[in-house]
């Protein structure tokens, strides 16, 4: 009887374990994102406090969502821009590999802007769904 | 390998490297993933040698406004399923196959593929300000900025002209017209589409002639002498 409830426990005892490493790898979450700058014009600033790009002119970074630890999310996380008026921004992905940006090889976290017309909007950054930071946007004349 | 050998070696790759940078069209995208190649669209485009067969040209220092042009993308040396876009519309507008400069500024254009951008490379878009009038022989600049040309009856001449802003020759097809206020005095052929004619004086006589280049135009006086003129001036 004693061996059977000792049995019992332990295999408690090892599932609670297993459920402990999963939920704990799970617990990796979203915490904040860093930008990767790879080429922006002369007189352009880019940051994700804002941005401001003349008309005419593209930029190019890399978006990193940061877990709760510290580290870059796993590839497979989907980062993704949307902009408030796009006729004064323009912003799509872009197919680049920086070994100077940090994160996981192969992951969709590329993008340019460029400013289509002189105004104010707003940069949306969502990731894996979530908008996560809204970035004001400037595109001053040419 | 004798050291002799390595150092040959080692020049000839150093040589066909070279030779293949320098046989690449185009220029190469701000993001150095491949070349942005610009290619003529006809006779008035200023950056363009009327005489060669290569219209498939680096990136020019500078593109007129109102003036066409069409930018196609390579990858390893292949033009590859790609869009070109215009960043600002406003500034360089897409139309047909090419662009459209609008606005004098630097504009980037942005190659696409499958969604993605691949590279893009920033335009000079500048206003011209003058139009340069030259005598040429086959292509030979015989004389520049024409200003006064004295002719004899029958005699024929090529001139062309090209678009001037501050970066110095400015590139893109504009509507370019010939015209001549006397016609009994010379004729230009052909009078339009083309940058590159032919003046054929006819007459005695003095004139004015223009050449319409878009936006911008140049005049020279033309002077042709009267048949004694020649004949005098033949005499021993």
């Amino acid at each position: 009887m004693i061996k059977i409830l000792e049995g019992w426990y332990s295999s408690k005892i090892m599932t609670a374990l297993v459920l402990a490493i999963v939920l704990g790898s799970a617990c990796d979450h979203y915490d904040r994102l860093e930008i990767c700058l790879i080429n922006t014009p002369v007189g352009s600033q880019v940051s994700l406090e804002g941005i401001t790009i003349q008309q005419g002119k593209v930029a190019a970074f890399k978006i990193i969502p940061i877990d709760n630890h510290g580290d870059t999310m796993e590839k497979k996380t989907s980062v993704s821009l949307a902009v408030e008026n796009p006729e004064v921004l323009g912003a799509t992905w872009l197919k680049y590999s920086s070994e100077t940006c940090r994160g996981p090889e192969g992951a969709n976290w590329y993008f340019v802007v460029y400013g289509s017309l002189a105004g104010e909007t707003s940069l949306q950054i969502s990731v894996n769904g979530s908008k996560r930071l809204e970035i004001p946007v400037i595109v001053f004349p040419p | 390998m004798s050291p002799r050998g390595k150092i040959l070696g080692l020049s000839t790759s150093v040589f066909f490297i070279l030779l293949v940078t320098c046989l690449e069209p185009g220029s190469q995208g701000d993001l150095g993933q491949g070349r942005f190649v610009y290619e003529c669209i006809d006779e008035t485009d200023s950056y363009c040698n009327p005489s060669s067969f290569d219209w498939s040209e680096p990136i020019p220092e500078a593109i007129a406004t109102g003036a066409s042009f069409v930018v196609e993308f390579q990858r390893d040396g292949l033009y590859s399923a790609t869009q070109v876009f215009s960043a600002s519309p406003a500034m360089l507008k897409q139309q047909d196959d090419g662009f459209v400069a609008l606005l004098p500024g630097r504009v980037a254009i942005l190659a696409r593929e499958n969604g993605k951008v691949v590279d893009f490379y920033h335009l000079l878009i500048e206003d011209p300000t003058q139009v340069k009038v030259d005598l040429v022989s086959d292509s030979r600049v015989l004389q520049e900025w024409i200003q006064f040309l004295d002719l004899q009856p029958g005699e024929r001449v090529q001139l062309r002209a090209s678009l001037l802003g501050g970066s110095g020759t400015l590139a893109g097809a504009v509507d370019c017209q010939w015209i001549i206020e006397d016609d009994a005095v010379a004729s230009f052929e052909p009078s339009s589409g083309n940058r590159s004619t032919e003046l054929l004086a006819v007459g005695p006589g003095t004139t004015e002639c223009r050449v319409i280049m878009g936006t911008t135009s140049a005049r020279f006086t033309l002077t042709v002498a009267s048949s004694n003129e020649k004949t005098d001036g033949d005499a021993p």
